[in-house]
């Protein structure tokens, strides 16, 4: 069953210096208890669409498109609608463990309040939920520590708590930016395998955002490689992985180190990422494209349907 | 734990105090003339008896020591001017209508100025926000003793909806312009402080976190973003104590009112060190404690800090 189906979805700024697009005419649908993976350099946009899917951008922002979770149209929501989808049904877990959590709060305050507004528990009930969950996702002697504040913890502890805070109602679509990136390696492990752990579990659809093949490896079904607040290339992730098609796929693949690569000189792939307000006409990435044709600086690539079923945006590819 | 660093604060304070003590005696005997130097001539005999008795005739740092040693027991000395009166008795008699003044005057400024600035952030950039920042810069900008003459002007004397000084047992309408003249800038102040601390509580990401979370607005301004919003305000009370102090030493004057203040600015025009310097201490005091406090409670409602 499809639970996500985003269609022409756009984030455009007026700023001072002209209209800045962070996301830019981007489709895709997910289906139930599937990972995608949302792969970028920083300021493609995918906090963005992110934000956008919780319906939490800016009042600034101009949003067009649609988007559809579980035969609804959620796009078309009033706050107060969205407000009984958020944290209830699709829940998020923040780029930044250790600024996403209230410092004045505890933790009881900050869990137990979403159940008891969504679920209208009473405290006693919310909190034993809570310690539950909290001991779900790996916390010693939550009786005691729930009754801590944030700044007690440690940054792996914290996302954790973020984990356990977004999962209280049981959310069919769990959205996680970056969920590992602030984290030293081991951690990372911990919390990926808690994502794992708990999707599996639940049945549950996860959007994971990320700089790092690694993660998309080891959690998702689908990567979606976004540039420019654009989507180059969507695909499976053992085939996308195996053989990208786009060249920018392959320029992040090559520069990502890995322990085959020990001693050889990584990849860096020239230029800088577009400025939002001045995107190309035709491809975002020409400009450092190693591929480039005529035809990519003023014509939009149309996608490309791969034999896999992935899909690529990209003239040279075709 | 909490008993314990109130002491050591209220310790620590009094140095403090000895040195701001030190500081006014000098500066008050530095001024040129003395307390018996009226238009009326006095015999040279009693006048050096006079001296005698208030140890005037003594080198300044022997009058020091004993203006010390007497505050220590608590007596702040005889007042020079109002001889059947000690400085004690006259502080005992004005400090209420101080506290009460100075202490209405707080109340409505932290109240009316964390809402004001609240709106203010919650509606940033509109016709309500401009209107309030505006008032802030000009009530920031024009001081007490400007305010509280046009109020007069105004109210009192062309509508004449309010008195223009005295302060009677019992009546309300007494209390109402001195207030809020002494309160003004402040309000203009914590306004200011509470829009830029608000807009940037509703701009962190533990704000957009509780939004992701569902909860509705009041919720989360009330409970999430009302307090990190209000603790700058908070650690500005300790200052603004002072700042209400100093100005109700103009407004009491302005308005007659029969308290401390007044005695300050008597005090210092007849030379009356005793009272002038009586005061100084009971202000010094109430500025410490008034800080002593605010630390306090700023350690209560911030869970990170540890005493
Ligand atoms: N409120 C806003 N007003 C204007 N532009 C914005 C706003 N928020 C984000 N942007 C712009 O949108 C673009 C995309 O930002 P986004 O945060 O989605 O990037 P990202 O892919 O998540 O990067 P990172 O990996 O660093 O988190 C950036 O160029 C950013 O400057
Ligand atoms: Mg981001």
């Amino acid at each position: 069953m499809c639970i996500l189906d985003v269609e022409d979805l756009s984030v455009k700024y007026a700023t001072r210096s002209g209209l800045l697009t962070a996301v830019n005419h981007i489709s895709f649908s997910l289906m139930q208890g599937t990972t995608l993976g949302i792969v970028g350099e920083s300021g493609s946009g995918k906090s963005q669409l992110a934000m956008a899917l919780m319906g939490l951008l800016d009042t600034s922002a101009r949003q067009t498109g649609k988007i559809i979770f579980d035969g609804q149209t959620i796009s078309d929501f009033d706050r107060t609608q969205r407000r009984h989808i958020n944290g209830n049904r699709i829940a998020m877990v923040f780029q930044d463990p250790m600024s996403a959590l209230n410092p004045y709060l505890s933790l009881a305050t900050q869990m137990t309040e979403v159940l008891m507004v969504h679920q209208q528990m009473r405290y006693k009930q919310a909190l034993e939920q809570s310690i539950t969950m909290l001991a779900e996702c790996g916390i010693d002697e939550p009786k005691t520590r729930i009754h801590s504040y944030p700044h007690e913890f440690s940054g792996g502890m914290r996302q954790r708590i973020l984990i356990a805070t977004a999962l209280l109602c049981r959310p069919a679509l769990l959205i996680a930016d970056e969920p590992t990136t602030a984290l030293d390696v081991s951690m990372q492990a911990q919390i990926l395998d808690l994502l794992k752990q708990v999707q599996h579990q639940q049945k549950m659809t996860l959007i994971v955002i990320t700089h790092d093949f690694g993660v998309v490896a080891s959690l998702c079904d689908q990567v979606m490689v976004m540039y420019g607040g654009q989507v180059m290339e969507y695909g499976l992730v053992a085939e996308l992985l195996q053989q990208p098609l786009h060249p920018y796929t392959q320029g992040l693949l090559e520069s990502m180190p890995t322990l085959k690569k020990t001693g050889k000189q990584l990849y860096s792939m020239p230029g800088d990422p577009p400025d939002p307000v001045y995107l190309p006409q035709g491809c975002p990435f020409e400009p450092r494209c190693r591929q480039r044709l005529a035809e990519c600086k003023t014509i939009k690539p149309e996608p490309v349907i791969a034999e896999n079923a992935g899909m690529v945006f990209c003239h040279a590819a075709s | 734990m909490l008993l314990r660093y109130a002491f050591q604060r209220l310790l620590s304070a009094i140095p403090t105090l000895m040195v701001m003590v030190f500081i006014a005696f000098y500066l008050v005997h530095s001024a040129p003339g003395g307390p018996f130097d009226t238009e009326k001539v006095i015999a040279p005999e009693v006048r050096a008896n006079l001296d005698r008795l208030y140890h005037l005739d003594q080198p300044l740092h022997k009058q020091f020591i004993y203006y010390l040693r007497s505050i220590m027991r608590g007596d702040l000395g005889p007042s020079f001017r109002y001889r059947d009166y000690s400085v004690n008795d006259l502080i005992a008699a004005g400090f209420p209508v101080s506290f009460k003044l100075g202490a209405a005057a707080m109340s409505l400024a932290v109240i009316i100025g964390s809402l004001l600035g609240m709106f203010a952030a919650l509606y940033r950039n509109s016709v309500v926000d401009n209107t309030i920042q505006l008032f802030s810069v000009t009530g920031i900008a024009i001081p007490g003793f400007v305010i509280a003459p046009v109020m007069i002007l105004l109210f009192s004397i062309d509508l004449k909806w309010l008195p223009a000084g005295g302060w009677q047992i019992g009546r309300w309408s007494d209390w109402v312009l001195p207030v809020i003249a002494l309160a003004l800038p402040q309000i203009a102040y914590i306004a200011r402080l509470m829009r830029g601390s608000m807009i940037d509580v509703l701009n962190s990401v533990y704000i957009r976190a509780a939004y992701a979370k569902g909860l509705p607005t009041s919720l989360i301004l009330r409970r999430h973003a009302f307090k990190p919003a209000f603790l700058p305000v908070l650690s500005y009370l300790g200052p603004a104590s002072a700042g209400i102090i100093t100005g109700s030493v103009v407004i009491e004057q302005i308005f007659s009112i029969p308290g401390i203040g007044r005695y300050f600015v008597q005090g210092a025009i007849n030379r009356d060190y005793t009272l002038v310097l009586g005061v100084v201490v009971v202000y010094g005091i109430l500025v410490i404690f008034a800080n002593l406090v605010v630390d306090l409670l700023y350690a209560w409602l911030d869970p990170k800090v540890e005493y």
